[in-house]
């Protein structure tokens, strides 16, 4: 079986956001409002720096168990690891991020996000820890602004962390996972 | 016969993979006999229980040899006694192939090194000789057994359980011969049920495949278990072996509601070409290959539809009547060949007939007619308008008929191959017949391969690619670096020599190799340096869309059951990169220490037991090359005289004895040292091996090395 990740747990990342949500809900008429202006995200880190997605696009978070390299007709390789006895393409974000993609053997119990790409699911590899947060953007990134590594940045959360850009995440993964 | 353990593990894994195709045959050959006597069916029967006798007893499962002896008596006095006896006989028959196919597919899912125990009283009680128990009370004790053991087991969650072959004697046993000659009422009862009976999935696919991927990972896992308790010892050793015999089992459900056999896509062709012959005044012998072919439920549903489209079109318009074939100087009875195959990721269906073939020169003008390009037509080749003519939904015909319409089936087919990512390929003769092969992406599939390992990573090979492996220490000067690369000399037979590790671009061979894995793929013959060769798996891998698919170097990843990964890899593309890295300078090639070695000729048609025992001849230093049959036993020897032949007797085509006679009667060979090494041991065989003039008599379940060391004393070839 999959190697199991510890139980995730809610970090209360914005304290303040969760006071205004709180005072929002018992006011009654605005709980729509305010929940909408909160998202729901799985925060990691690349390159050292907090960063998060919408949860929506992430169908799970794992620790990638047991990585092993198949090998391609061109004579590159790609990593491939079973999650829930599934195999997926293994896609390191993180090494991209920081200049340098490593090997299947090296991403053993590293942290990643699957991800439901057109192609199937593809396990994007990212610094942890992974954490279930709920923020508020605080600034939204100009349409087409890339950040670093060339990520496409959507926003900064109000607790400081760089909002990814979900789609473009899922789109990044499909093309690197199937080249 | 001693084996050390990995080497052992490979053999058990031959010995499940011949097993399994063995009891498939035999179930074959049962409904034969249920149809009526058949005497070459009954040899058939008795020779490939012998088979599977003898390579049970070369791995030391005495019980199951004996129960196996006890299968091929009752098969080969079927015909002795009435009606009612023959019935019981093939009753009983039946109930031991039941019990023999859970057996093997447990041993295949668990990986044990033994036939299953609890299934082993009820085999040999019910194929004990008639004299322990009457005919007239037999039959119900041993429905009571074979019910006991499958409840005992738990094999309702046998996959044979899942989906009965419809050949077997329970359902055809009862089945008048020519019943079905003519009756298209049942012909389409067939197709009903076959419907009916695709139509009952009604779960998700991918829900089946998730169980199917937890099931694995449980019966791996509790295997894992089994084996870190089976040190230990114990109560708690024996409750974890029941428990991963219990997930085997229940690996075996799941994995059977996504495979069935072919069968499944060709029950009913034989009634429909039947009556259609009637109906159209066609005298037609159908042969059809391929039933044991295991593959998705709704990949052979769509196949089933297409084979019926090009079966009824060979008929009506390939086929010619009798008195047209006589005129034109063609037997009156007309040939219709279904072939069924799954290689690797993909189902292959060929359907051939001699009949008039395409009529080329008025496709050509139609074609030209709806195209207005006369000389594009023109210039395409004779398969390429055939393949036009397929998409274009072409007819040359000047009205439908009631059989095939205008014979848009071809065009149908075509279609719907392309459509699920397929394709179709026509060949065809004026007046000799035509080839129609279409093949379909399996969406889910099991393949049998032989894992290797390369740079410490796993591989499976196809067995069907896989001529055979060469223990590399044992190859003695076969090896030989030429101005064109390594090659290995296998008979009469150079082949390049690469390492497999190289060719998948992953490392550097490194000299340290021990087997060569001899690949044959589209004609093509190479041989890969492999550090280990490990044991035949069945696998049902997964893709892995963009990276491990059906056109890539790797058609699927799966689990072992230790937890490891294995690549499946696709052996023509495998071939086609060694040939592209072997202009690369290598490293030297291990240099085994040159010492003169016996060369043997082994022959023997059970491949476990002809493994089993090259590991033995290997180990005691002897050079060998195996033989299938006496026939070919003949041909090795002819290509190069051996120093000894090790015959098996019970062999097809030509048996040890036949063999024996036969180099006998030949001046270079009349003094050629001849073993026969079989499971016979009674006098008037061993009379009859003496008087064809074999030089020794061994007998497999006393055979090991030391008898083999003496006999080879005897004739001066070994010192005692």
């Amino acid at each position: 079986l999959s190697e199991g990740l510890p139980v995730p747990h809610v970090v209360v990342g914005d304290a303040e956001v969760l006071e205004r949500r709180a005072r929002a809900l018992a006011a009654g008429g605005r709980a729509d409002e305010a929940r909408a202006a909160v998202l729901a995200l799985v925060s990691f880190r690349l390159r050292g720096k907090p960063c998060a997605v919408e949860s929506t696009a992430v169908e799970r978070t794992v620790a990638i168990s047991g990585p092993f390299a198949v090998p391609l007709a061109d004579g590159s390789e790609r990593a491939v690891a079973f999650v829930e006895e599934r195999p997926l393409p293994i896609v390191d974000l993180a090494g991209t991020a920081a200049g340098s993609c490593r090997g299947a053997p090296d991403l053993a119990g590293a942290p990643a996000l699957v991800l439901g790409t057109p192609g199937g699911p593809v396990a994007v590899v990212v610094e942890g820890p992974l954490e279930l947060a709920e923020d508020s953007i605080l600034e939204r990134a100009a349409p087409g602004a890339a950040g670093d590594a060339d990520l496409r940045v959507a926003g900064r959360l109000a607790g400081g962390a760089t909002l990814v850009d979900a789609a473009w995440l899922v789109g990044w993964a499909g093309k690197a996972a199937r080249p | 016969v001693s084996i050390e353990g990995a080497t052992r593990g490979r053999l058990v894994g031959i010995f499940v993979a011949e097993a399994d195709d063995t009891v498939a045959s035999l179930r074959q050959l049962t409904a034969r006999l249920a149809r009526s006597p058949d005497p070459e069916a009954v040899r058939e029967f008795g020779r490939m229980a012998h088979g599977l006798k003898g390579a049970s007893a070369s791995l030391g499962y005495e019980v199951l040899a004996h129960g196996l002896h006890d299968l091929e008596d009752l098969a080969l006095g079927i015909d002795e006694g009435d009606a009612e006896a023959r019935r019981e006989r093939l009753d009983r028959i039946g109930g031991a192939l039941d019990l023999l196919e859970e057996g093997v597919q447990r041993m295949g899912a668990s990986g044990a090194d033994a036939f299953p125990e609890d299934l082993l009283g009820p085999l040999v009680e019910v194929v004990r000789p008639a004299g322990a128990t009457s005919a007239s009370t037999a039959a119900p004790a041993i429905a009571e057994v074979v019910r006991a053991a499958a409840s005992t087991a738990a094999s309702t969650a046998a996959p044979s359980n899942a989906a009965p072959p419809p050949s077997s004697p329970s359902e055809d046993g009862g089945r008048p011969g020519n019943e079905a000659a003519g009756n298209g009422e049942e012909a389409s009862n067939a197709a009903g049920r076959a419907a009916d009976a695709a139509d009952r999935l009604s779960v998700p696919a991918s829900d089946v495949d998730l169980a199917l991927r937890l099931a694995s990972s449980l019966a791996r896992s509790a295997a894992q278990l089994a084996e870190a308790l089976h040190r230990g010892g114990g109560e708690l050793a024996d409750r974890a072996e029941s428990l991963s015999a219990g997930a085997g089992s229940l690996e075996g459900v799941v994995a059977a509601l996504r495979l069935l056999p072919a069968d499944a896509a060709l029950s009913g062709v034989e009634e429909e070409v039947e009556a259609l012959g009637v109906q159209l005044g066609k005298r037609v012998a159908l042969v059809i290959t391929g039933r044991e072919v295991r593959a998705d439920r709704r990949t052979l549903q769509a196949a089933r539809g297409m084979i019926r489209h090009l079966v009824r079109n060979a008929l009506d318009h390939g086929i010619e009547p009798p008195w047209e074939r006589e005129a034109l100087g063609k037997p009156p009875e007309g040939h219709l060949g279904v072939a069924v195959e799954a290689r690797e990721s993909t189902l292959r269906v060929v359907v051939a007939d001699d009949g008039a073939g395409f009529d080329d020169v008025a496709i050509r003008q139609e074609l030209a007619r709806r195209a207005g390009d006369p000389e594009r037509v023109a210039s395409l080749s004779a398969e390429e308008v055939l393949r036009l003519w397929a998409f274009e939904g072409g007819s040359t015909r000047a009205s439908p008929t009631q059989i095939s319409g205008r014979g848009l089936g071809l065009s149908a087919v075509a279609q719907m191959a392309r459509a699920a990512g397929g394709g179709i390929r026509i060949q065809s003769v004026r007046g000799e017949g035509s080839i129609v092969e279409f093949t379909l992406p399996l969406e889910v599939y099991a393949v049998d391969a032989l894992v290797v390992t390369a740079a410490e990573r796993r591989f499976g090979i196809p067995v069907a690619a896989v001529e055979r492996s060469v223990h590399v220490a044992g190859a003695d000067g076969a090896i030989h670096e030429g101005p064109a690369g390594r090659t290995l000399a296998v008979g009469e037979t150079i082949l390049p020599l690469g390492a497999l590790a190289e060719a998948l671009g992953i490392a550097r061979a490194t000299g340290a190799e021990r087997f060569a894995i001899v690949i044959r793929t589209e004609g093509a013959l190479s041989a890969l340096l492999v550090d280990e060769v490990g044991a035949v798996e069945g696998i049902v891998p997964a893709s892995v869309p963009g990276v491990a698919q059906a056109d890539a170097l790797v058609t699927g990843v799966a689990r072992l059951g230790d937890g490891s990964p294995v690549s499946i890899l696709n052996p023509r593309l495998v071939l086609a990169r060694a040939y592209a890295t072997r202009a690369a300078p290598r490293s030297p090639p291990p240099r085994p220490a040159a010492a003169r070695a016996l060369e043997v000729v082994l022959a023997e048609d059970s491949l476990a037991t002809r493994e089993v025992l090259r590991v033995l001849l290997e180990e005691q230093g002897f050079r060998v090359r195996v033989a299938a049959d006496g026939e070919e036993a003949l041909q090795r020897v002819a290509e190069r005289a051996p120093d000894v032949v090790v015959s098996d007797i019970n062999m097809p085509r030509r048996d040890g004895l036949s063999l024996t006679r036969a180099l006998r009667a030949r001046a270079a060979t009349e003094r050629l040292p001849i073993f026969l090494l079989t499971s016979q041991d009674d006098a008037a065989t061993r009379a009859a091996g003496a008087a064809a003039g074999a030089d020794a008599y061994l007998v497999k379940s006393r055979f090991n090395a030391h008898v083999l060391n003496d006999a080879l004393a005897r004739i001066g070839l070994r010192e005692r």
